[in-house]
């Protein structure tokens, strides 16, 4: 024999309540009688209703998400949750509980499925696409890049074609394959203060002609340090550095935006992405110690380059391009070997000191 | 067999409304809810709305019946993952758009704005979608109330009206305001009971001119402050007066140290007036809303005040900027400058948190405790309202109302 609890039914069509009475059957559920019919809530079916602590319990069902249940008086409230523990606590179902659980922890796996397909695939994938597909972004960029570091391009015949033969002799063994073609590879030099060089995707390389006076005015050891950055961000473009680092940035936009809901899109942002890691700058001085000794030139400038950077700047690596190794370890990486052949005639660096410096 | 023999009565007198909340609750709530959306990659921010919605629903009783909310995170989930199918493919085609115009300044610029405005002008349709959804799973005594209309016949208007406030500087904004405002309440309903809303816009008017003038004054005086930091600045660095477009903002540091304090100073205070006259604005706009509100024969009427909800905003913003500036310097001091930054991101992300105890839980209690009703409203005039139940069988995107935008 259970007992028979006073309670108010909203039978979910009308706001008026409706006197009724609850029987709580611990194998069936709650039987509720009122003077318009009676129905049968399963037990695992019912949950109860949020709400202050003074308020009378309410209780809801699956079956028929819109009728209430209202227990007038507390102590029998009491007796209905020691019946039925669960209902001392407001909250869903066990099955709604473990379905919303499923889908949170579907939720997380998929954001950290989304965070590796961010920093892992997407690089792949960009480091995969055919150089013509990315160059007219890389061209794009390369003009940013020389905006933003308020440089313009040298236009001068001459350092052009000094320039253009090196770069095939860098080139000279290297064999076209799905994701390099060693045409495709365009440098030139842009007129700005600042030393560096930089390598956009789709084989667009820039080298800002502080550069040129930071390699000084000898012919033999200047130009062969040119000559070794230039080496350096060429293996940046063989390796498709740069068209990763832009897979990874749109990646983790993507991720920022699923994660943060609304981050919104911002090209320009992406282009603060020439930071390739330590691992992948020694692969691009070992393979770049490849191309100049292939070319007769050797590494011995592009050792001397590091050098005059640990001279110039300390030995920090705040000086050019903080993202780099520390020069002190690239060096020691590196044999040091003079080839038999220098990387420009006495004239051809002439023209490059002074049609290209940024004095002019 | 039947021994209650109640007569129920059939009007609804007056209707009591009061707000049960407590600043425990809110705590432990905002509190368990944060760390949850930080263990999960944000992943559980969808249930975190649902809970809180929730929660502040369950603490508003009407005649000491609690109202409910029936929105799951799982529905703002599904929703928001649809949105993201559709924006996903949109942001790709912006961002390789932005690639493919970076060499061109100009371009570049344009492809920068363009789809900003493409965002914006999708915000009243958000808006519109994100009210049905809530008003849809929103009950009392398992009753729903409802939003009909539609989204393009408020995008339409707030485009409208929109422009038109521009194009006045802002001094048409209270028309914009009240001719929104009304387009909403009159497809609100709440069963099979329609909303009403008398508010014209005049009534707003003179109170809007005041704020607007101290929102002209003060950014007429920010301009000049900046102007006479970066002549005093350029005096001192003895550099001609003709600064280059843009301004360099960073120059202005280089000015004499007590003049960026003053004006700095007095430009704050200036900006706080006017963010109190804002406010000011705000609350006599909520009480004639609220008045021009009735429900069939319920009329309704809000007595809030002004210095309550300035006090609310001014703790809040007082807490948080103790708690930021307190964890950075903590952080820097425990962690050096490089990883120092990080404690003051993961502080921030807390600092969110504080929103709830700090702003709405006070705000909601004191919305609805100086919020009266009179009038009367039969009950049988309050029933199950089929037309604007929420609809199932038609895809997804109309089972789950986008609310995630």
């Amino acid at each position: 024999m259970t007992t028979i609890y006073t309670a108010e039914y909203f039978d979910g069509q009308t706001s008026a309540p409706q006197p009724a009475t609850a029987q709580v059957l611990p194998n069936d559920g709650i039987l509720i009688r009122w003077a318009g019919g009676q129905v049968l809530w399963p037990l695992d079916a019912i949950s109860r209703l949020a709400g202050p602590k003074t308020a009378r319990m309410r209780l809801i069902c699956e079956e028929a998400p819109a009728a209430r249940l209202a227990i007038n008086d507390p102590a029998d409230a009491a007796r209905i949750v020691a019946d039925a523990p669960r209902l001392a606590r407001a909250g869903a179902t066990r099955r709604g509980k473990t379905q919303a659980l499923k889908w949170i922890a579907g939720g997380v796996v998929g954001l950290a499925l989304l965070g590796l397909g961010a920093f892992e695939g997407l690089p792949r994938l960009a480091a995969h696409t055919p150089m013509s597909w990315v160059a007219p972004i890389g061209d794009n960029m390369r003009t940013h890049i020389e905006y933003a570091f308020d440089a313009t391009p040298c236009a001068s015949r001459r350092t052009e074609a000094a320039l253009h033969r090196l770069t095939r002799r860098l080139l000279a063994d290297v064999r076209p394959t799905a994701s390099f073609d060693p045409s495709a590879v365009d440098v030139r030099i842009a007129e700005s203060y600042i030393p560096n060089a930089l390598a956009a995707p789709g084989g667009r390389l820039v080298i800002l002609s502080g550069l040129l006076d930071l390699a000084g005015d000898t012919a033999d050891a200047g130009g062969d340090m040119l000559a070794g950055v230039l080496a350096h961000e060429i293996a940046h473009a063989r390796l498709r550095h740069p068209t990763r680092a832009l897979g990874r940035a749109l990646g983790l936009d993507l991720l920022l935006r699923a994660s943060g809901g609304g981050v919104s899109a911002d090209g320009g942002a992406l282009l603060a992405t020439f930071a390739y890691g330590r691992a992948a700058e020694r692969e691009a001085d070992a393979l770049a110690q490849e191309m100049l000794t292939a070319a007769g030139i050797g590494d011995a400038g592009l050792k001397a380059f590091f050098a005059k950077i640990e001279a110039t700047f300390g030995k920090s690596e705040a000086g050019f391009l903080s993202t780099h190794p520390a020069t002190a370890e690239r060096t020691a990486a590196l044999p040091g070997v003079k080839g038999p052949e220098r990387a420009f005639t006495k004239a051809e660096w002439r023209a490059l000191l002074a049609d290209c410096s940024p004095e002019d | 067999m039947f021994d209650v023999t109640l007569k129920q009565p059939s009007r609804i007198e007056a209707p009591r409304i009061a707000y049960w909340g407590s600043l425990g609750e809110a705590w432990r709530l905002a509190l368990r809810m944060t760390l949850l959306t930080l263990a999960t990659l944000g992943a559980y921010r969808f249930w975190v709305k649902a809970t809180v919605r929730r929660y502040f629903w369950s603490r508003i009783t009407v005649n000491d019946e609690p109202l409910e909310y029936a929105g799951t995170g799982l529905e703002l989930f599904i929703g928001f993952l649809i949105v993201l199918a559709i924006v996903t493919p949109f942001y790709g085609i912006v961002i390789v758009g932005q690639l493919l115009l970076t060499g061109d300044p100009f371009w570049f610029a344009a492809s920068q704005i363009a789809p900003a405005f493409f965002i914006l002008a999708l915000i009243p349709i958000a808006v519109f979608r994100a009210r049905r959804y809530r008003l849809s799973r929103t009950l009392w005594r398992g009753i729903r109330a409802g939003q009909t209309g539609t989204a393009s016949g408020y995008w339409l208007r707030a485009i409208g009206y929109g422009t038109l406030g521009w194009l006045t500087l802002g001094l048409l904004r209270p028309l914009a305001q009240v001719r929104l405002t009304r387009y909403l309440m009159q497809n609100t309903w709440f069963g099979t009971t329609r909303f009403a809303f008398k508010a014209r816009a005049r009534q707003l008017m003179w109170r809007w001119l005041v704020f607007w003038v101290t929102l002209i004054f003060a950014y007429s005086a920010s301009m000049l402050a900046i102007y006479l930091l970066e002549e005093n600045a350029q005096e001192l660095a003895g550099t001609d007066s003709n600064a280059p477009f843009p301004i360099k903002l960073a120059d202005l540091w280089n000015a004499k140290p007590e003049r960026i304090v003053f004006n700095g100073g007095l430009l704050a205070l200036i900006w706080a007036l006017s963010g109190g006259t804002y406010v000011w604005y705000r609350i006599n706009q909520a009480r004639i809303f609220v008045g021009a509100t009735t429900l069939g024969d319920l009329n309704f009427a809000s007595r809030i005040r002004f210095w309550r909800v300035a006090r609310i905003y001014a703790i809040a913003a007082v807490a948080y900027v103790v708690l930021v500036i307190g964890a950075s310097v903590l952080s820097f001091s425990l962690f050096g400058p490089q990883f120092g930054i990080l404690g003051v991101i993961v502080v921030g992300l807390l600092a969110g948190a504080l929103f709830m105890p700090f702003v709405t839980h006070p705000l909601v209690g004191h919305f609805v405790e100086t919020l009266s009703v009179d009038g009367a409203l039969d009950v049988d005039d309050l029933v199950q309202n089929t037309e604007i139940a929420p609809k199932n069988g038609e895809g997804l995107a109309s089972v789950f109302e986008v609310d995630a935008m």
